[in-house]
């Protein structure tokens, strides 16, 4: 079935960050239908609505660069369509961008397949020093073991980080990273800070709160990044 | 002593990275109501977890009754759960309001609403963690207001001593009535006990420390509450009633919540009360009359709310949905107005004859889940002890009609414990579901038969206030052991799945819905002990409770199972919901001979008394028989 996909890009910020992934699924399909947009609606034993999200943020986490696809029956002006999701929105979910592209686009769920971070540190006694000592400690051993639901699971560094800094602002340390996602794995910003964390690498420092943002995400192309927007076409009914 | 009015979401943040479901406390949900503006402030609090609560009808038409008052502003609460609490505790976070993360105990009142009985402890529960003193005769002047009110006040003794003032019945006018009184005394300047006595003096509102207990001849142990002399407080406290349903706003609170609640879609109420007349049936005399808005009303609500909210299901909700005289030209039009966008349109329960099927079949689309019908007892005999108008054959067609159409899997709903019951009533159970099994075998062609199951559900008789059966003494809990027994032995075909109540919690339901005013020592004690969320039944600690009613020199399992004569004062006969206690006492007497009593909705007034006590009537949309 043929049909027009706008591209919107959402933030999850605020007291909204504890969303789960369902959670926010099930509230923007809630925000499409209150914008009163033509969505299209799949065939079958229980017809749905046709969208599809940018991978899972997780619990906690803040981001400005979250994204979705949504298959719409008639054309709507992309400003016009955008106004009446905004309105239709909790301000700490709401859209901030769109565009049409090519129905056939690749689904972004794998192919945005690189994403920076920022982690926020405070705690009593953490300085950039004790966490760039820590970060080079888990970095040089070129993998991290965690357990997920009760499982060890083991992600590879070296193809999944591809580079990464520590900086200060205050008393805040700031942990940023550039992610690489394949079929093999992705690096959850939890799991590297958990590491860092963890394992009494901190000597005698605590960390009391960890912020996590999401700062952007790609497709790595083979001339760079390509941003999801950088495939609009411009559509015409 | 009321606590300020300040924000305090930066102290329950950092609990959330370590709780269950963080978003139970985050607030922000589309449609909820922020006004910083009204000097009169109500928070309204169920006394579950938010994912329960949220779903919960009658708080949300309070809410919006309260919030389109001029100049009071109403929030929620919910309680939050076991982890959140004790980090709570741990902390020294106060019970916050959801919309304003303010202090529950810096409200001018506070509301809660009594689902059922097994919500007692988490009510002391959400009190305490508010920093309330969960006795009102322990509450400073300043203290919040705390009021009650809902499904569960019919028998309220039991957690009177909790609440300032309890209102019977419909709430929507009640609920704003009983604030304004609150309102208008504390800028008069008036004492909590003088606000009290106003308050005793709105329609519909019982005010349990105007009321004194009195034990004495003709009553059970328990007593009866005496108003006392000299205070505003009337002898005998009649609900509040909303004469016409029409009247009322059909789309009330439009709060979408994030999470997934247990009841996730729009609903609507499309009737009130229930006229069938089942004997056991505390709704069914409490809700009285039988108010069905109209059609047209209800569509525009349903296309409305959908537009509003974004749900993806809407539900038609009320006691019994398919007795609306206009049930199937509602689903008819609802279904023709959302086709194409991915809606559902659903029914809360079946009406367990040919036409329930029929409204199903509207509803289910292309989908066949469950179907569920509810004979309650296995036998004629005992249908007709319990007025549950049904027969053999209706049970009979209605399943042959929902094979015919599709469906695969039927869930049958009984009871045990019911008066005059006998084994024969039991083993009629597994023998009701064997027919159904059978017609099941009989229409599905055989390579089909894969997915085929019926299952019964048996829940434990607990004998209600109001109810024709009031005087009953519940089945001693050995005995429904051994009737839990036969039943499964009685049971031979694999395909057939058994499951029943636990008879510990049904016990206790029985002792809550039985007891008088000092049955909340026991509460007090079980929940200072640790019992809380006593309907989750992983959380239900009967041995708590056994032990905390020991204590006070109660034996739960003796007081559920004992009977009263007829002619006796019950402990809430202060209380009423309008029906004449003299049709109780027919309708128990003919239920000991068998004889059925018809529903008056289509035939004619049966007289329960309710109509000419409230002044009221029946008001059916079209045409009901
Ligand atoms: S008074 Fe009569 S008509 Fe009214 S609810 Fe009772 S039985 Fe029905």
């Amino acid at each position: 079935m043929s049909g027009f996909m706008l591209r919107v890009g959402y933030g999850k910020t605020g007291r909204l960050r504890y969303l789960g992934h369902l959670e926010v699924l099930g509230s923007i399909d809630r925000i499409v239908r209150r914008a009163g947009l033509p969505f299209a609606v799949s065939q079958g034993f229980s017809p749905h609505m046709r969208i599809a999200f940018s991978p899972a943020l997780p619990v906690g986490a803040l981001s400005e660069c979250e994204w979705f696809d949504l298959m719409l029956t008639s054309l709507v002006p992309v400003e016009e369509a955008l106004g009446a999701l905004v309105d239709a929105s909790p301000r700490e979910l709401a859209p901030t961008r769109a565009a049409y592209v090519d129905p056939r686009s690749p689904a972004l769920g794998a192919w945005l397949d690189r994403v920076d971070w920022e982690i926020r540190l405070v705690g009593g006694g953490l300085t950039v020093d004790c966490v760039r000592a820590a970060l080079d400690d888990v970095v040089s051993s070129g993998h991290v073991d965690y357990l997920r639901s009760g499982k060890p699971r083991t992600v590879d560094l070296r193809r999944t980080l591809v580079s990464c800094d520590v900086r200060g602002t205050g008393p805040d340390v700031l942990l940023g990273f550039k992610t690489r996602s394949s079929n093999d794995g992705a690096l959850r910003p939890d799991v590297l800070a958990g590491a860092i964390l963890g394992d009494s690498r901190l000597e005698g420092a605590s960390c009391e709160l960890m912020d996590v943002r999401k700062i952007g995400q790609w497709h790595e192309g083979e001339d760079g990044l390509i941003s999801p927007l950088d495939l609009a076409v411009t559509t015409s009914a | 002593m009321r606590l300020a009015r300040e924000p305090m979401f930066d102290r329950i943040e950092p609990l959330l990275p370590k709780v269950e479901k963080p978003t139970r406390y985050i607030d922000g949900e589309w449609g909820a109501i922020h006004d910083e503006e009204s000097e009169f402030r109500v928070c309204l609090i169920y006394p579950d977890t938010y994912e329960i609560g949220l779903s919960n009808m009658g708080l949300a038409i309070l809410y919006s009754a309260i919030n389109s008052a001029e100049g009071m502003a109403c929030e929620r609460s919910y309680l939050p759960w076991v982890d959140m609490a004790d980090l709570m505790r741990e902390s020294e976070v106060p019970l916050l309001a959801l919309e304003s993360s303010c202090p529950v105990a810096s409200f001018d009142v506070v509301g809660f609403t009594l689902a059922h009985e097994m919500a007692c402890t988490n009510i002391l529960e959400a009190l305490d963690l508010s920093r309330i003193p969960v006795r009102a005769s322990d509450r400073a002047e300043d203290d919040p207001i705390v009021l009650g009110g809902g499904p569960s006040v019919w028998n309220c003794e039991p957690m009177a001593p909790a609440f300032d003032a309890v209102l019977l019945g419909d709430g929507e006018e009640g609920i704003v009535d009983m604030c304004r009184c609150v309102k208008d005394g504390r800028s008069q300047g008036l004492s909590r006990s003088q606000i009290l006595e106003n308050l005793a003096c709105v329609q519909g509102v019982y005010v349990p420390s105007l009321y004194d207990i009195v034990v004495g001849e003709g009553t059970t142990p328990w007593g009866v509450a005496v108003a006392r002399e000299g205070s505003n407080a009337p002898a005998k406290v009649v609900k509040r009633v909303i004469p016409d349903l029409s009247a009322t706003d059909p789309l009330p609170s439009g709060i979408v919540p994030f999470m997934h609640t247990v009841f996730d879609r729009q609903a609507i109420e499309v009737l009130r009360g229930c006229a069938r007349g089942c004997r056991f049936c505390q709704a069914g005399i409490t809700y009285r009359p039988v108010r069905e808005r109209p059609q047209d009303q209800v569509v525009a609500a349903c296309c409305k709310g959908l537009d509003r909210s974004g749900y993806d299901e809407v539900s038609l909700t009320s006691l019994s949905t398919t007795d609306h005289s206009e049930c199937a030209q509602i689903l008819h039009r609802l279904n023709a107005s959302v086709a194409g966008k991915g809606v559902r349109v659903s029914i809360p329960s079946q009406r367990l004859d040919s036409f329930g099927v029929d409204m199903a079949l509207e509803v289910a689309g292309d989908k066949r889940g469950g179907l569920t019908f509810a004979p309650e007892a296995g036998t004629q005999r005992l249908r007709d002890v319990i007025n549950k108008n049904v027969t053999e054959g209706d049970l009979e067609r209605a399943a042959r009609n929902a094979f015919e159409n599709g469906w695969r899997r039927m869930k049958l709903y009984f009871m045990m414990g019911l008066p005059t019951e006998t084994d024969e009533d039991i083993v009629a159970i597994p023998a009701a579901a064997q027919r159904v099994l059978e017609i099941a075998r009989d229409v599905i062609p055989k390579g089909q038969r894969g997915g085929v199951s019926v299952s019964i559900s048996v829940a434990v008789f607990v004998p209600k206030a109001h109810t024709p059966f009031q005087w009953c003494g519940q089945l001693p809990i050995d005995e429904v052991r051994r009737r839990q027994r036969l039943l499964v032995e009685s049971t031979h075909d694999r395909a057939i799945r058994v499951s029943y109540h636990d008879a510990e919690t049904s016990l206790l339901e029985a002792f809550l819905s039985k007891g008088g005013r000092a049955v909340f020592d026991v509460i007090e004690d079980a929940w200072r002990s640790g019992c809380r969320f006593d309907a989750w039944s992983d959380h239900f600690r009967y041995d708590i409770w056994d032990a905390a009613a020991t204590r006070h020199g109660y034996d739960i399992p003796a007081i559920a199972s004992q009977g009263t004569p007829v002619g006796t004062r019950l402990p809430w006969e202060h209380t009423s919901p309008g029906v004449d206690p003299g049709f109780l006492e027919r309708e128990w007497r003919r239920a000991l001979d068998g004889i059925t009593t018809q529903d008056c909705t289509r035939t004619s007034c049966v007289g329960c008394g309710v109509c000419p006590t409230l002044g009221v009537s029946n008001v059916i949309a079209g045409d009901r028989s």
